[in-house]
């Protein structure tokens, strides 16, 4: 953990979302990255290649080749990021998405477009551990 | 077939009938004269032989002794009686002298000497009797026959006259009922070719070469329109055909018309929604001043530009929602043990700020006014939607309430939770409050309150009801509205 300067990884296809995050996460919150991983086979050696244990991966619902679901099995197959925590965060968030997500364990998800002013909080809150749902 | 046959049955049996009434009337007429004339013919031989002893026996007093042998080994009888009722003479010699009276009655005793000669019907005892004076002398000649003979006699040839009769019946039933076959048998190979045609075989035939007269016709008739309903069935069925094939077609063009609908709708839902979630985090960045400092009127502009995007994102949010609900495609993701209370306080965290901005340009703020049961029970439904049903109330009671206050109410009553969303705003024209539950409409055309995308109240409506319940309104004009909203209570199937 990295309570200080948590470390945040997002994998996201649109640039222009990418470009928002990086600044919320360097601008509002003044982290010092925002890690982005792309959606690949090789995810999980990305993720290594990061050189640290993230606090938080963000991982896009509508992806290809692989979407948020798919990379979060691939991570948590991995036992060095078994204390990450995943969340989803997508654009549209229907009843029968949030059932799949908490039933694909994920430990919270974030409505697009973000709503920036309360965005650090919910962060904080998922790296204390709590599930957070912020969707409507 | 039960049809063909009763009916050879019935016609038969009428024939009987029609043929054993005159039969037996006449039997019975017939036999009734016969046995009428031989007992007139009976009692004139009676009196006869009565009265040919009586004379013989006037002159020759041993007469009756010798004439009366022929008597002798029958049962018939014959005996002279004095006016004492005592026998005189008698085929039998043991009853000489004995009383007649044991053996006859008095009537027929006082008949004897009532007349010079006569006859009397004693059919019921078996007797034919004649009598006659005998001349000169005070005693009376009786022949006593034995009418009994006759009757057998008469029975045997009633036996005989029936038994002939029967037979003769049974030949003239038998040559009438193939008489009836022969009319019967072309009527029945008719019926059974319209009983294949009735059954939908349109194939069948019918050999007309032992048909006559009407039956012919009927035959050849049956069998022309047999071949018109073969023609127009064929005809039907290849414009059946000809008409699925088209319909198939359209089922087709149905399906992937909505297949494309579907795909519209789920592209409208991410190429739609993710520049305009873009457009509004920028905005949003630059507002807050995140890429460099911005002016008052740089910040009220953009926040104008943030709350129209927002207002497009919800006008897509809704147009997807309508279309689902319009499709028939919207899905309740139902979750039990929802707590309500929660539920209401997160509605109302969101729809307070919208309040406060009101009241901002407002001299008289407008008060909030919260009647809400403290433990409503926990229930099953899809608190996403039950919140958006509420948030859509609550920010148009809102947007439409210039002074005054709003009243939010959650109560439980009966097995439903009611919920009440009171306004003391302009409220809505009579021919409007049914309308507003059209997509597309506003109760009003100020400019000032066309930000709602209109189809709110559709939406809610139709969310209300798919959990089983419903919503609706009730306004005055100038006193205010109160949208109403029920929702049936359903508590956890699992105890």
């Amino acid at each position: 953990m990295n309570p200080q300067k948590p470390v945040l990884v997002y994998v996201e296809d649109d640039e222009n979302s990418i470009f928002v995050m990086k600044m919320v996460v360097e601008r509002v919150m003044k982290l010092p990255t925002l890690y982005v991983l792309q959606s690949r086979a090789d995810f999980v050696q990305q993720v290594r290649g990061l050189g640290v244990v993230p606090d938080v991966f963000m991982l896009d619902i509508q992806m290809k080749p692989y979407d948020g679901v798919e990379l979060l099995s691939m991570l948590r197959k991995d036992l060095q990021f078994k204390c990450s925590k995943v969340i989803a965060l997508t654009a549209s968030v229907t009843n029968e998405e949030v059932s799949l997500l908490k039933s694909g364990g994920f430990d919270g998800a974030i409505a697009k477009p973000l709503n920036i002013e309360v965005f650090p909080n919910l962060i904080a809150r998922i790296i204390n551990g709590e599930q957070v749902w912020y969707i409507a | 077939m039960q049809v063909k046959s009763s009916i050879i049955w019935r016609m038969i049996a009428w024939f009987l009938l029609l043929a054993l009434i005159p039969l037996g009337a006449v039997t019975i007429f017939v036999q009734r004269q016969v046995n009428q004339t031989v007992l007139d013919v009976e009692l004139q031989a009676a009196v006869r032989e009565a009265r040919l002893h009586a004379s013989e026996s006037a002159y020759h007093p041993d007469a009756f002794e010798q004439h009366t042998q022929i008597y002798k080994g029958t049962k018939e009888v014959a005996f002279i009686l004095g006016t004492d009722g005592t026998y005189l003479a008698h085929t039998d010699q043991q009853k000489i002298g004995s009383l007649a009276e044991n053996d006859f009655t008095d009537e027929i005793l006082q008949t004897f000497f009532s007349a010079e000669n006569g006859s009397i019907d004693n059919t019921d005892a078996g007797q034919i009797i004649g009598y006659a004076a005998i001349p000169g002398q005070d005693s009376v000649m009786v022949i006593v026959k034995d009418n009994q003979a006759v009757q057998n006699t008469l029975n045997s040839l009633s036996r005989s006259i029936f038994l002939q009769l029967s037979v003769i019946l049974l030949i003239t039933s038998i040559v009438s009922g193939v008489a009836i076959l022969a009319v019967i048998n072309p009527l029945r190979t008719l019926a059974n070719f319209a009983d294949q045609i009735g059954s939908g075989n349109l194939d069948a035939t019918i050999d007309q070469t032992d048909l006559e007269g009407e039956i012919a016709v009927l035959a050849g008739s049956l069998t022309s329109m047999t071949a018109r309903l073969r023609d127009l069935i064929n005809n039907l069925e290849s414009k059946v055909e000809e008409r699925t094939h088209d319909l198939e077609i359209a089922a087709q063009e149905l399906k992937r018309t909505d297949l494309m609908k579907s795909q519209f709708l789920a592209s409208m839902s991410h190429e739609l929604r993710t520049p305009l979630n873009s457009i509004i985090n920028f905005t949003q960045l630059i507002a807050m001043g995140v890429v460099g400092p911005v002016t008052e009127e740089q910040v009220t502009m953009l926040n104008t530009s943030l709350s129209s995007s927002k207002h497009l994102l919800q006008l897509i949010n809704d147009v997807l929602d309508i279309s689902k609900i319009q499709a028939g495609k919207l899905n309740l993701y139902i979750e039990e043990d929802v707590n309500l209370n929660e539920e209401i306080k997160a509605v109302v965290d969101m729809a307070e700020p919208l309040l406060q901005k009101q009241n901002a340009v407002l001299e008289q703020p407008i008060k909030f006014i919260q009647d809400i049961d403290h433990n409503l029970p926990l229930t099953a439904c899809d608190r996403r939607r039950i919140r958006q049903v509420l948030l859509n109330l609550l920010s148009n009671a809102i947007k439409f309430t210039g002074q005054g206050s709003i009243t939010l109410s959650v109560k439980m009553k009966g097995e439903e939770l009611i919920f009440a969303v009171m306004d003391t705003g302009p409220g809505i024209p009579q021919e409007m409050q049914s309308r507003i539950f059209e997509p597309f409409v506003q109760a009003t055309d100020d400019i000032k309150h066309t930000q709602g995308t209109g189809l709110g109240l559709p939406i809610s409506r139709s969310l209300a009801q798919a959990h089983g319940g419903d919503l609706w309104v009730e306004s005055n004009m100038g006193e205010g509205t109160t949208f109403f909203f029920s929702l049936p209570f359903r508590p956890a199937t699992k105890q």
